[in-house]
């Protein structure tokens, strides 16, 4: 994992100098090779010495198509990263460039250097300057961030392609001429960067505390509790609140381990969740393309990671989610290319590749009363069950499949017209093969 | 010239020319196009990388070098072979005549 100081020191220069010494090679391998396109078998000569000796120089025809489409595989994935550090030097700089203007700094290590308050900020507005320094610390964060992101994107091109060359398998796609196996390995060069996964699992809070805690002999009780939560977990599924049902019933098995959900199933049954993950996703699209237009990065494909956003599913949004999830942490990851506009003036257009995740720590906190029909069950009680150890929290967890957008990149305010989750009915009450 | 010295010179020709194909690869240095790459990007795994890359590229330089200075050598000697065998008909057939 590389840190921001070891970005701040990432040069382009040496990359396209290493791209232009190579340029010189593949362009003097040719010519070398050229040397043995005479006649392998001069006419007349036959026989047993005749046939191996053509065998040998096809041998080694083909050999140097294979180093010859290496280089220029090297070639284009130095060119590429030499672009992205271009980039990503101008993202740092500006990051900088906004801590130092709010007497902030950014360390090596990612981390926001905060001064304290100026020490001429009038009493009556220190607070309202301490929120606001708050708001500039966090974005500065999430800059470092998508930062970080960038810079392994980059790297995970280059050493993808350099790992490759090493283990002979950039291949000549079939080549018969020195040019042709350039051009083959000019397009394996090109790594397509893939969508990011999730971004690593966000702080949880302390839930009711250590799993089978409590002695023995206060547990009686959260039995009985167990047993009612069972009842509401049926009481639920009947009616069709089938995620929080089984998620109940996971708790209640007590196994801890994770569980899996799909969140396109949230945002098909959550339209106003739906719409913050879209707003996160309109979000992106325009910062890659404020970032595109500013590096003259056009046309190449940069991965994104918005990072994990709060939401919080309440019952007037669906009360199935709102008992399965409630509150839950969000992130859209992906890759996206920008097009300049078509005409001056207009917006750029975007070709996107991205997935939403979600992550939610399923625990009963929160301090209040919960009636799932003829069954009331206080947020405390069911928080024993895990202390007591008959019952266990677990994190829960998904991804969508990969969706794909084309079009213009909305300007602010504007929604882009995002492909809806798919209208299958996994896991609900429509679907007689749900859990 | 006869059609046994065409195959001849051209034999020597190709080997000679496979012999230089050989030697000017061994003279290149593909792998040091990438040493200015690791200090451009420190703490990368790219860094980590370009030492396998660079050292296979030696490698099979190296091995193509050799082998193609090998070829050409060998049809050099065929060429040479078959000359004197050549020459060594003619004296046969001279001392037959006489």
């Amino acid at each position: 994992m590389v840190s921001l100081g070891d970005v701040r020191r990432w040069e382009p220069g040496p990359l396209d100098g290493a791209e232009q010494q190579l340029k010189v090679c593949a362009e003097t391998l040719p010519w070398i090779a050229d040397e043995l396109s005479g006649p392998a078998k001069p006419g007349g000569w036959h026989g047993l010495a005749a046939d191996a000796a053509f065998v040998k120089r096809a041998q080694l025809v083909d050999g140097m198509e294979h180093i010859v489409a290496a280089v220029h595989a090297a070639r284009t994935a130095l060119m590429a990263a030499s672009d992205g550090v271009t980039g990503l030097r101008y993202l740092v700089a500006e990051a900088d460039g906004l801590a130092q203007a709010c007497g902030f700094r950014i360390s090596d290590a990612g981390e926001i250097v905060d001064p304290g308050l100026p020490p001429d900020v009038p009493a009556e507005h220190a607070d309202a300057v301490r929120q606001e320094r708050e708001q500039v610390r966090a974005e500065l964060l999430e800059r470092v961030r998508q930062i970080l992101t960038r810079a392994e994107g980059i790297d995970d091109a280059l050493a993808g392609v350099l790992g490759r060359i090493k283990r002979g398998e950039i291949h000549d796609g079939g080549a018969t001429s020195l040019a042709a196996a350039a051009e083959a390995g000019a397009a394996q060069g090109a790594t397509t960067p893939q969508i990011p996964g999730p971004p690593p699992d966000p702080p949880t809070d302390p839930g009711a505390g250590e799993h089978d805690s409590d002695p023995w002999y206060t547990t009686f009780d959260d039995r009985a509790t167990k047993e009612l939560a069972g009842i509401a977990a049926t009481f639920a599924d009947g009616i069709g609140w089938t995620h929080a049902a089984a998620h109940l019933r996971h708790y209640l098995d007590n196994s801890g381990d994770d569980r899996t959900v799909n969140p396109d199933e949230m945002m098909r049954d959550v339209d106003r969740f739906r719409g913050e993950v879209d707003k996160t996703t309109a979000a992106e699209m325009r910062r890659i393309a404020t970032e595109a237009e500013a590096n003259g990065t056009y046309g190449k494909p940069v991965q994104f990671n918005s990072g994990w956003k709060g939401d919080y599913i309440g019952p007037e949004d669906s009360k199935d989610w709102y008992y399965a999830m409630g509150g839950v942490q969000y992130a859209v990851t992906g890759v996206a290319t920008v097009h300049p506009p078509d005409h001056p003036g207009g917006e750029p257009r975007i070709e996107m590749d991205y997935r939403t995740h979600v992550f939610d720590r399923y625990n009963w906190d929160g301090g209040k009363e919960t009636e799932i029909g003829p069954v009331t069950i206080s947020d405390d009680s069911m928080a024993e069950m895990h202390r007591a150890g008959v019952a266990q929290e677990y994190n829960i967890s998904g991804s969508t499949d990969t969706k794909h957008y084309t079009g213009t990149v909305p300007p602010p305010g504007q929604q882009p017209p995002l492909p809806p989750p798919p209208e299958n009915r996994d896991g609900t009450r429509t679907d007689p093969g749900r859990k | 010239m006869s059609g046994y010295e065409v195959v001849v010179e051209a034999l020597c020709g190709a080997g000679s020319a496979a012999t230089s194909a050989g030697e000017q690869a061994g003279t290149m240095d593909l792998a040091g196009t990438l040493s200015g790459v690791g200090g451009a990007l420190p703490g990368s795994r790219s860094a980590q990388a370009v030492t396998g890359a660079a050292d296979t590229w030696r490698r099979q330089l190296t091995d193509w070098s050799t082998d193609t200075r090998k070829l050409g050598q060998d049809m050099s000697s065929s060429a040479d072979h078959y000359a004197a065998s050549e020459h060594a008909a003619v004296d046969l057939f001279g001392t037959l005549g006489r």
